[in-house]
């Protein structure tokens, strides 16, 4: 054994002794799925609550001035020709560099954690340098709502990876909300016909996604379809139609299904 | 509680008295489960009072192993608290209760080597805490090499602390890393390079 194989040992051997367990409780009764969501959903909402009161829009000096809201003139919503913006009737209603964007990207996208971040220099200038940001970000699809104030999108970043988020834009308070984690799949779909719910695939691995469904009045969940129940999926879930407001088609595997809610 | 790879201090590898006792105790503890497994199975049952013994026992195994792979820093609760989250969730799936440490064991390591992916289909954390010590460490002339064994991918490191500190043979490594044992091989004598080439020392 090497002086250097030595050393390794005694490093393990240290870190290894660095922190201990004091206490493990465990919640008193298994939470169900719902639960859990419920939870979560809720832990979501808060989130994006104080968000939404900690980044006002005056604080976006890199973001043009966004259009202003109409309920009744939604606008054509579009992408600019570099994928860095969305346009609502020609004008520039959100940057890929909002700073919701990017703080979501610095501190929950885990790109930018404490091991990827030291990953590679490039990965580093990414986390820490807006217009590296920019460079390396952009809107890869955007879908309007029917009326105009509601915007859906996919963010990928295909320098760093192959990695998709799903998130939707509130034109109204202009909050950004993220629906999924950054991976390999996830994106949003569309709205439903008259514009009351939206579906977005997410919780994709390896291949198999679910589909959300999401109430777009509240951003509450309505329905999640493909659900994992405790394991891993079994088959991918894909998007088919929209057969009405309240329900969708999809293919589950290769199996067509209808699901109401 | 020792392992038997945490037993192996001397150069050369050859073993003193003390080197031997600490294999013969580690492996005696390692030849019997965690705990009874009765206790798993009851855990499995659902009595609260076994499933909380049973996840602070393996919190206790597992944590050394947390610190070993992450340096020593917080990441060590996180990688402990998910996976205990994924035994909670999977435990009725067990269907060997003896094998529960193994079973948890690799759950860390493999969440440790892809964490992005782990965190993705994370199931709700039922783990409500995981306290911790302040660190007491920091032996200066491992300062530079902590630093180099940091800058490993995440694979080459967990395949390290298996084999120099929990003393898995080559062949265990690859199966505990889901790898083939040539490129166990192949990993390590590479990591081993690039550690001697950032410290500054060449070949042996």
């Amino acid at each position: 054994m090497s002086d250097l194989e030595r050393r390794l040992e005694d490093l393990f051997a240290e870190d290894s002794r660095a922190r201990r367990v004091r206490q493990v409780r465990v919640a008193p009764r298994r939470a169900s799925w719902p639960a859990a969501a419920t939870l979560i959903a809720a832990a979501a909402v808060l989130t994006i609550l104080l968000l939404g009161s900690l980044t006002p829009g005056s604080e976006r000096p890199a973001s043009p001035p966004a259009a202003p809201p109409s309920a009744t003139s939604p606008g054509t919503v579009a992408l600019s020709g570099d994928g860095k913006s969305v346009l609502v009737g020609g004008r520039v209603a959100l940057a890929i560099d909002d700073d919701q964007i990017v703080e979501w990207f610095r501190s929950k996208s885990q790109l930018c954690d404490q091991h990827n971040m030291t990953s590679t220099p490039e990965r580093r200038t990414f986390c820490e340098n807006k217009a590296s940001f920019r460079d390396q970000t952009q809107f890869a699809s955007v879908v309007g709502s029917p009326d105009g104030m509601q915007i859906g999108f996919t963010i990928e970043n295909a320098t760093l990876s192959p990695d998709t988020v799903a998130g939707i834009f509130l034109r109204s308070t202009g909050t950004v909300r993220f629906l999924s984690s950054y991976y390999l799949d996830n994106r949003f779909i569309g709205f439903s016909p008259t514009g009351t719910n939206f579906i977005y695939q997410g919780g994709c691995f390896e291949a198999r996604c679910g589909l959300v469904i999401i109430d777009s009045k509240t951003l509450s969940e309505i329905a999640s379809l493909n659900k994992p129940d405790g394991g891993e999926r079994q088959q991918n879930a894909t998007f088919v139609r929209w057969i009405s407001d309240n329900e969708v088609e999809y293919r589950l595997g290769t199996e067509l299904r209808r699901h109401s809610f | 509680m020792p392992r038997a790879g945490a037993c192996l201090r001397t150069p050369s590898n050859t073993l003193g008295p003390r080197d031997v006792l600490c294999v013969m105790i580690a492996r005696a503890i390692d030849a019997y489960p965690l705990r009874d497994p009765e206790v798993v199975r009851a855990a499995q049952a659902g009595d609260e009072r076994a499933l909380e013994a049973l996840l602070k026992a393996l919190a206790e195994e597992l944590m050394p192993l947390a610190n070993a792979l992450t340096g020593g820093d917080g990441e060590a609760d996180e990688l402990v608290g998910d996976t205990l989250s994924q035994v909670y969730e999977r435990l009725g799936q067990l269907e060997r209760p003896a094998a529960v440490v193994t079973w948890a064991r690799r759950a860390l390591v493999r969440r440790f080597q892809d964490k992005r992916r782990w965190l993705s289909r994370r199931p709700s954390a039922p783990i409500e805490m995981v306290a911790i010590a302040t660190p007491d460490h920091a032996r200066p002339d491992l300062i530079d090499l902590r630093t180099a064994v940091r800058r490993l991918s995440r694979g080459e490191r967990a395949l390290l602390v298996l084999h120099y500190w929990q003393g898995f043979s080559i062949r265990e490594c690859a199966v505990e890393l889901d790898i083939r044992e040539g490129t166990a091989k192949s990993r390590l004598s590479k990591a081993l390079g690039r550690l001697r080439e950032r410290l500054g020392e060449g070949d042996p």
